[in-house]
């Protein structure tokens, strides 16, 4: 396999791994860290503090793409020479990777055009930790 | 409010971010272009290479700007008046900054095929793949760019 060839699988595996943990992340009520930018600290799970869990979810979909691409590296590196299949497989990862992003990003389109956004934000003052107001 | 994490180079940051944004916007479509021209069989190796690097550290740098303004963006334009006033404003930045983050892939991707227009000038399959992943790099760009420019006219930070 040529080095063309890995940087180009790799980079399918990358945006297909991304795409996919993203959109997970929608759907799935994740343990993502969430952000509190009023205490400048970071949570894991609920809170009724103003929070942000934007920083969370890309850091865990960047680190699935990054742990999958590694991953890809480290296997086609052991591949010596690739067995000519007569398929195009790399058309057929294209296929599957640029899905899972056009997917990935109309899901979120289709999330945040129907959402009330003061629904999902609670009061700017954050809350007494003693409880007293 | 003012214990915001970075709260004081709030406007640094974001015509920083803007510049870097531009900048990314044109480098992006002219890896578009160069990629465009490849597939028709006219190959230009080294705009290929300088595209695809500096959109990598474009995005990047947008990227991590764009981060660092997010906590201020939060709390005193989306919290104190996007979510009463304009919440479509509220909903089109979130779509962009989500969609920040899975571009990261595509900018790898351009920058890693692009290293090597010899090699992608005899693999069709390669080089489709090129052109396809910047010209949605280039799209994704111009979307953001766009998106960024309605929400801060809405209501700035």
């Amino acid at each position: 396999m040529t080095p063309l060839r890995r940087r180009a699988y790799l980079s399918c595996i990358l945006l297909l791994a991304t795409s996919v943990a993203f959109s997970l992340t929608a759907v799935v009520a994740l343990p993502v860290p969430l952000y509190l930018p009023l205490s400048r600290r970071f949570v894991l799970g609920a809170t009724a503090e103003l929070a942000m869990d934007y920083y969370g979810r890309s850091l865990f979909a960047l680190a699935v793409g990054a742990a999958a691409g590694l991953l890809t590296h480290l296997v086609l590196r052991s591949v010596r020479a690739a067995r000519p299949s007569g398929r195009p497989m790399l058309l057929l990862c294209m296929a599957w990777s640029v899905t899972a992003f056009l997917f990935c990003a109309s899901l979120y389109a289709y999330k945040l055009m129907g959402r009330d956004p003061a629904a999902s934000s609670p009061p700017l003052v954050p809350p007494d930790p003693a409880g007293k107001g | 409010m003012r214990s915001i994490v970075l709260f004081a180079y709030g406007l640094p940051l974001l015509v920083l971010h803007a510049l870097c944004a531009v900048a990314l916007g044109g480098a992006s479509v002219h890896q578009a272009s160069v990629a465009i021209l490849a597939l028709r069989g006219r190959f230009r190796p080294r705009l290929a290479r300088t595209y695809g690097t500096v959109s990598l550290w474009l995005y990047g740098a947008t990227l991590l700007w764009g981060a660092l303004l997010y906590p201020r963006y939060r709390i005193h334009v989306r919290a104190a008046y996007l979510d009463a006033h304009a919440p479509w404003a509220a909903n089109l930045f979130d779509l962009k900054e989500n969609l920040a983050t899975l571009g990261l892939p595509l900018a790898v991707g351009t920058f890693l095929l692009s290293r090597d227009m010899a090699q992608l000038r005899q693999d069709r399959e390669a080089l489709w793949l090129y052109g396809v992943l910047a010209l949605l790099l280039a799209a994704l760009c111009l979307f953001n760019i766009v998106s960024g420019l309605l929400c801060t006219g809405v209501r700035g930070i």
